[in-house]
């Protein structure tokens, strides 16, 4: 086993994301540090474009990793970034069960107080802040709130969590093709609403 | 609907993407990352498994050592009972007394078993052979046989 030949190593930001949760599952807490860091903006940008809410999102964060946390020890030798965007989808299907669907992006078109987008401006400090740029992600946001579910969950695995699409083809079980075609759908359609966007 | 005959090319849709990915991940990093007190959250969480599971682990040690321990008191307890059980083997000595308590009984005019003096035996033994305590040997015979 694969496990067996390796050592514990300290937090490092070279090591890998199994040996830092091997590192982990023999005790060293700054290893799981290091792996929540690594994986916190990808992780927490794709709930947020999932369910277009920050406390779900966090939410869904925080159960995402107490469960990686919890079975430390139960992972076996496969891809740690798969293992974990499975999880991570699981938890997001559980989540669509239980919450009524009218809490995604989607609803952001006719809402412009939303508090995600809210959250864009909040998030603003100083006088030097390029508001032109702001605006512009704020547009891109909505776009992409506009997306299908299907073609925004590949979109935001590919940009925010930087995966292959061989890795989303698995994550998903769907044909590779599959995964290039909703991508290309995805990005043809976001074309548009951008440029709507940008007319407003 | 996605599910299409024709096969795209990755990198056709990487270039697509390139365009756009940049301004959403804009967006997304202006929207920031989970709070502070969910990351917080987080590392207690690991560190209250960690402890555990170092406990459990020491515990394990401890309960394979006992389980050992008891292992070995029982199997030592066996292995005493099964010699206890076993029939006694005798030395050499043991046979030799025992022999020779057999070879020194006789029977008295009563028919009772007696032993006798092993010293009696002996000389009886000798006398039976025509040999002699004394001078060992009683016929000249003999003695001449060894003398040449």
């Amino acid at each position: 086993m694969r496990f067996l030949a390796m050592k514990p190593v300290h937090s490092d930001e070279q090591a890998s994301d199994a040996e830092l949760l091997f590192a982990y599952s023999k005790g060293d807490v700054r290893s799981m540090d290091c792996l929540v860091g690594r994986y916190r903006q990808a992780l927490f940008s794709w709930f947020l474009g999932m369910t277009g809410s920050r406390a779900d999102a966090e939410d869904l964060f925080q159960d995402l990793w107490v469960r990686v946390i919890r079975n430390a020890d139960r992972f076996k030798d496969v891809s740690f970034r798969a293992w974990m965007w499975q999880i991570a989808r699981n938890l997001l299907i559980d989540f669509r069960r239980k919450k009524k669907p009218d809490i995604s992006l989607d609803a952001i078109e006719t809402e412009d107080d939303h508090p995600l987008l809210d959250q864009l401006v909040s998030t603003e400090r100083g006088p030097a802040e390029n508001l032109e740029q702001v605006d512009l992600a704020r547009r891109a946001m909505r776009a992409v709130g506009q997306l299908p579910e299907v073609q925004r969950e590949i979109f935001l695995m590919r940009v925010q969590g930087d995966l292959s699409f061989n890795e989303i083809a698995e994550t998903l079980k769907i044909p590779l093709n599959t995964a290039l075609g909703r991508m290309h759908d995805a990005t043809t359609k976001l074309r548009v609403l951008l440029a709507k966007e940008m007319r407003r | 609907m996605s599910d299409r005959l024709v096969t795209l090319n990755e990198a056709d849709v990487l270039r697509e993407l390139e365009v756009i990915a940049p301004q959403v991940r804009d967006g997304f990093a202006r929207a920031g990352g989970p709070s502070v007190s969910v990351l917080a959250a987080l590392h207690a969480e690991a560190a209250r498994v960690a402890a555990e599971t170092r406990k459990s682990r020491c515990f394990a040690v401890f309960r394979r050592v006992a389980a050992a321990a008891v292992f070995a008191v029982l199997l030592t307890g066996l292995f005493q009972t099964y010699l206890r059980h076993q029939p006694r083997s005798h030395s050499a000595h043991e046979q030799a007394v025992t022999l020779l308590r057999i070879g020194s009984a006789f029977e008295d005019e009563s028919g009772a078993i007696c032993l006798s003096d092993t010293s009696e035996l002996a000389q009886l033994l000798l006398t039976m052979q025509g040999l002699d305590d004394d001078s060992y040997f009683s016929s000249p015979e003999e003695m001449e046989f060894l003398w040449l």
